[in-house]
């Protein structure tokens, strides 16, 4: 006898509170500002902002400007298509701006990401990067289209 | 007091269309049988077993726990890679339990991981940008080969070493033999890892039934004795280096530490290599191998082919502990350290067991 199916969905609407810390980065990202905050013990910048150090598990409260500019220390590429994800390829990659201590999630683009082999002739642990903006920000992390290289 | 493994059950690893509590009740009567016990000397159960949206309830051991024979019992439950529920299963051990169960479970045929543990990220950074766990796993490959400048064709040896030893493994998922160009031929996932580099999701369930030492003596005759276990959790956010594991180091100096043993002690390993990279690492990590050197190691590690050729998402673990165990049991090695990692490889638990 065939075993029998049945195929669910979720679809559940939660409403997530993002904290003071994250809303005041994502409100940084509308006026173009990436944000991050120092630990006072450590002294290193944390980017994204979190209210405590990990490290040192200590309350951060110095908010520090950060470039938009950074390196890349580690990315990938998805080749592959995933039920309930974009179509590929896409980049993503972690960038460690000036000026912070900690890696940052991103895209990256501008370039074709169509041959791993160009992409890594352009995008490796290194590539200094540049942060392409959306025109209309809406206070969210894709307000950053994605990371560029720099020439 | 020791604590000893005195019942080992599992279910075949596969594609199974049977749901993930019958295939929990037949581990679960299997290692009752091994050890010759009944249900009702089982004083404790744990459960072990990702408690997500894996099996699309997001409490599974409601199912789990009856499967394991805990009707009215005594149970708890570890949401992780299975191995986590170790440590409490021995503290249950040293706290007034004489027999306990663990139970792991693992069940990822019936939906797409990817997409379910991405949800696990938060919905503010990591998340919208498509993190998959393919990808998190990629970023750690490309940071350790470009640190340490691998050689592609050093790695798909590595796998093809690994699938040679699941093709004798009557355990193990994938069991086909693969050959250097086959790994280097297969499509890329997420660069650069490609798809024989990485373990491939399946199901199934391992069941251990564990003893303090007056009744695991009373029980049977071959007992693999529970010597150390430790673990450790990196941080969430990125403040890490990609191409080294150092909580998986921790997890490992706490085990040695409570097993009292060096690591000229140990045998043979069973580690989680859910990629050819990890595989590497892990080694590095663990102190068997040089930092960029994991490739190159030629000790006795997965003899049951390890994550790469099975990997039921959430027994993974245990059942890698379970295959040493039982080589334990059998007499071909007198201690053995087992391994895992759970989750975006934020986690790692290390047991090193005895003869």
């Amino acid at each position: 006898m065939e075993v029998k199916e049945f195929e669910v969905w979720w679809k559940i609407p939660f409403k997530h509170s993002a904290g003071l810390h994250a809303t005041k980065f994502f409100e940084g990202l509308k006026e173009g500002k990436i944000l991050g905050v120092r630990c006072e013990k450590c002294g290193r910048v944390l980017v994204p902002p979190r209210a405590f150090c990990e490290r040192c598990h200590t309350e951060t409260s110095e908010w520090v400007e950060v470039s938009d500019e950074g390196v890349v220390k580690t990315l990938t590429v998805t080749y592959m298509k995933f039920t309930g994800l974009p179509d590929p390829p896409y980049a993503v990659g972690v960038v460690k701006l000036d000026g912070a201590d900690t890696g940052m999630l991103c895209f990256l683009g501008g370039i074709d990401l169509s041959d791993w082999r160009k992409v890594h002739e352009t995008f490796k642990p290194g590539t200094r990067v540049k942060a392409v903006w959306k025109e209309e920000r809406e206070g969210k992390i894709t307000d950053i289209e994605y990371f560029r290289p720099l020439d | 007091m020791r604590i000893g493994i005195v019942g080992i059950g599992f279910t075949e690893f596969g594609i199974h269309k049977e749901p993930f509590y019958n295939l929990a009740f037949t581990a679960a009567k299997r290692a009752l049988d091994d050890a010759g016990i009944e249900r009702r000397e089982v004083d404790s159960f744990i459960l072990g077993g990702y408690d997500n949206l894996g099996v699309g309830r997001t409490i599974s051991n409601m199912y789990t726990a009856p499967a394991a024979g805990a009707y009215l019992r005594h149970e708890i439950r570890v949401s992780d890679d299975a191995l986590f529920a170790l440590p409490l299963a021995y503290m249950r051990l040293r706290h007034r339990s004489d027999v306990t169960m663990l139970l792991a479970f693992g069940h990822s045929s019936e939906t797409p991981i990817e997409l379910v543990e991405l949800q696990s990220l938060d919905p503010f950074f990591h998340r919208p940008l498509n993190l998959t766990l393919p990808a998190f796993f990629a970023m750690q490959s490309y940071a350790y080969r470009s640190r340490y400048d691998v050689d592609d064709e050093k790695l798909a040896e590595v796998v093809v070493r690994m699938r040679e030893k699941g093709s004798k493994s009557s355990l193990a998922f994938l069991r086909d033999k693969v050959k250097v160009e086959d790994v280097l031929n297969s499509e890329i996932v997420s660069y650069p890892l490609r798809k024989l580099e990485m373990a491939e999701w399946c199901d199934g369930c391992v069941a251990l039934i564990l003893a303090e030492e007056t009744v695991a003596k009373r029980i049977a005759d071959e007992i693999v004795w529970l010597d150390g276990v430790g673990w450790s959790v990196e941080n969430y956010y990125f403040d890490r280096e990609f191409h080294r594991l150092p909580f998986v180091t921790k997890s490992a100096e706490m085990a040695f530490k409570m097993a009292k043993k060096e690591r000229r002690d140990v045998e043979a390993l069973e580690i989680c290599d859910l990629t050819v990279d990890y595989h590497c690492m892990i080694l590095e990590a663990l102190g068997f191998a040089e930092e960029g050197g994991g490739w190159d190691y030629n000790g006795d590690v997965n003899s049951s082919g390890g994550a790469l050729c099975t990997n039921a998402y959430g027994s993974t673990g245990v059942f890698l502990l379970a295959n040493l165990a039982m080589r334990i049991r059998k007499g071909e090695i007198d201690c053995g350290l087992a391994q895992s990692m759970s989750g975006y490889a934020q986690k790692s638990c290390v047991a090193i067991l005895e003869g």
